[in-house]
């Protein structure tokens, strides 16, 4: 069979940003596979230069208007590194905290909103809150209990500004805090009720052997400290970061995919996180898991749905053991001498692995920076998924393989706005 | 005068997308009456429903590209057309304000009175800063919400 099938996507619904999906099949066998992601020629790396350190965080955040904690803690983590500043437990504790907020709200929107229809065969969270609007009004109050978690803390849901290397503004006062433990208990039960709602949903069968690529801590899930391991043997130190992983400038795509050495592709994110760190999350959050069918290891991109309700699970219990130990610090933020050096931070966004670098000069300006989002690391893993899931259906009908693909995109919740520039929709097929 | 809360969408960092904060900022300079409020929200447009609860009124501000020349202020009530099918947002909210609003609908949390202004935007490149006849929109429109809020 000679005949030419071209699914195209200009642009893909239901991811944050817009990517673009090419694929072409000629006589059953793939010919072209392009997952296709616009970035702006590395505008804010080039804006940090010859700034204050201090601005690295504010300027970072604007990356990505649904994950600033992650550029704010990567940047001020780096700075610190490089001005050799250490911050007391009490301070990062709150930075967990804020985190926690952030992951809440982020993986909340993604699998309620954006993931979820999939698997109800919804086309949007409209349908679905028009079919469920209990689902979906619980959905909003986890939402808005991750966005109050980040308002106590950060001053502000987007883009925080109580935020600043070597700590904060202002540290909240303690009865600040303990006004959100009544929604926090509420929001550890809502948690368990989406991990029930989901487990009761149709997974493809699709399994990858993934390079899971992740922070791993001793003491705890991680989110802002770690080494950086894999499930393959890798286990650095992050200021090793750049030996290991470089940027390829694909020519087809404005985005750099990130590559890591002596591997094809690779995975960051909630399922990489979960399968290297398993054992670190709470026991909750272990039986939780358990009940809704995941093992320790998760190797079914689908499932990352379930991944990150065991994440929002575990973050909200995290909030609420945080706010409830938590003491006022006798500084908000530690005091810093500028002076120039190289600094690393590296944190785990909501979806993976976020890495910054930093050089500085004698007066504490930025000489250099270098920022390697998540979603540019799972490019390479992500078209992989992609040949897999179109080998695997090449005989469904146009309009259901190109709505696989886009939901197979849509399993790493990628965030494309924090590399993209935006297209025209439109949907052509040859 | 009905409290009144004034929200500008739009990411600052992409040009003319900034519309919405630029205004914002505009009008925070100057007196307002008592019982207006006002809000930048450069992303996460879906956290509106919780920002406007208890507002009896909401003015929404937002860059958008629909063809019009640079500059051009349209005002619109959210059920009219151009909210509908095949509009699409200049910016990356991730859950665009049409499908927001039709889920706010859907969930009976639509302010009793809404109205939305929108800009022309020019250009949506990564830079921040307007062009020149958005950022005189800007400022034509914060002086005609301005005059009416005074005036109410």
């Amino acid at each position: 069979m000679t005949e030419t099938r071209t699914i195209k996507v200009d642009a893909l619904a239901r991811v944050e940003g817009e990517g673009a999906l090419k694929v072409r099949i000629k006589a059953g066998a793939i010919q072209e596979l392009e997952f296709r992601i616009f970035e702006p020629p590395r505008f804010f790396e080039a804006l940090l230069r010859g700034r204050p350190y201090g601005e690295a965080p504010d300027i970072t955040a604007r990356i990505c208007g649904i994950c600033p904690i992650a550029y704010m803690m990567g940047a001020s983590q780096a700075m610190e590194d490089a001005l050799g500043v250490t911050l007391p437990d009490e301070l990062i504790a709150l930075r967990r905290l804020i985190y926690c907020g952030e992951w809440i709200q982020s993986h909340v929107l993604h699998a309620y909103m954006l993931h979820a229809p999939d698997f109800l065969g919804f086309e949007d969270s409209i349908q679905l809150a028009r079919a469920h609007p209990g689902v979906v009004e619980r959905a909003l109050s986890l939402k808005k209990l991750g966005n109050q978690l980040m308002e106590a803390v950060g001053g502000r849901a987007v883009h925080p500004v109580n935020l600043r290397v070597g700590g904060f503004y202002r540290a909240p006062r303690r009865a600040e805090l303990q006004a959100l433990v009544p929604a926090l208990e509420r929001a550890v039960e809502d948690s368990r009720e989406t991990l029930r709602l989901f487990a009761g949903f149709d997974y493809p069968d699709y399994r990858t052997d993934y390079t899971c690529v992740s922070l791993r801590h001793p003491g705890e899930y991680p989110i802002l400290f770690g080494r950086l391991i894999s499930n393959r043997g890798l286990d650095i130190g992050i200021e090793q970061f750049p030996d290991h992983v470089s940027e390829e400038h694909v020519a087809r795509s404005n985005a750099l995919h990130g590559h890591l050495r002596d591997t094809d592709s690779y995975l960051v994110g909630p399922i990489a996180r979960y399968n290297n760190n398993f054992d670190r999350l709470s026991p909750l959050a272990r039986e939780a898991a358990a009940e809704a069918g995941l093992g320790p290891v998760c190797d079914n991109p689908f499932q990352s749905l379930l991944v990150r309700a065991v994440e929002v699970l575990y973050a909200c219990e995290e909030a609420l053991r945080i706010v409830r130990d938590y003491r006022e610090p006798e500084a908000s933020a530690v005091a810093i001498e500028p002076r120039a050096g190289e600094g690393h931070g590296c944190t785990e966004a909501p979806r993976g692995i976020c890495y910054h670098r930093y050089r500085l000069d004698d007066e504490g300006r930025i000489l250099e920076a270098q920022i390697v989002p998540p979603t540019s690391q799972n490019q390479r893993q992500i078209e992989r998924d992609l040949w897999g899931v179109v080998e695997a259906h090449m005989d469904l009908p146009d309009p259901e393989l190109q709505w696989r693909c886009e939901q197979t995109i849509r399993n790493y919740d990628p965030c494309i706005s924090c590399a993209t520039h935006f297209l025209k929709l439109s949907v052509e097929r040859d | 005068m009905t409290p009144t809360l004034i929200v500008g969408l739009g990411n600052p960092w992409r040009g003319d997308d900034g519309a919405g904060p630029a205004l914002i900022r505009w009008l925070r300079r100057r007196p307002l009456p008592a019982g207006v409020g006002l809000r930048e929200q450069p992303a996460d447009v879906l956290a509106l429903l919780g920002a406007w609860e208890g507002w009896p009124r909401v003015i929404l501000v937002d860059a958008m590209r629909s063809g019009a020349s640079p500059g051009t202020l349209r005002r619109c009530d959210p059920v009219r057309p151009l909210l509908g099918e095949g509009f699409r947002h200049a910016s990356n909210h991730r859950l665009g304000l049409a499908d927001t609003l039709e889920l706010a609908r859907v969930l009976g949390r639509l302010p009793p009175l809404l109205e939305i202004h929108a800009i022309e935007g020019a250009d949506f490149d990564s830079r921040a800063g307007l062009s020149r006849p958005v950022a005189r929109a800007v400022v034509r429109l914060g002086r005609s919400l301005r005059e009416e809020l005074l005036a109410a």
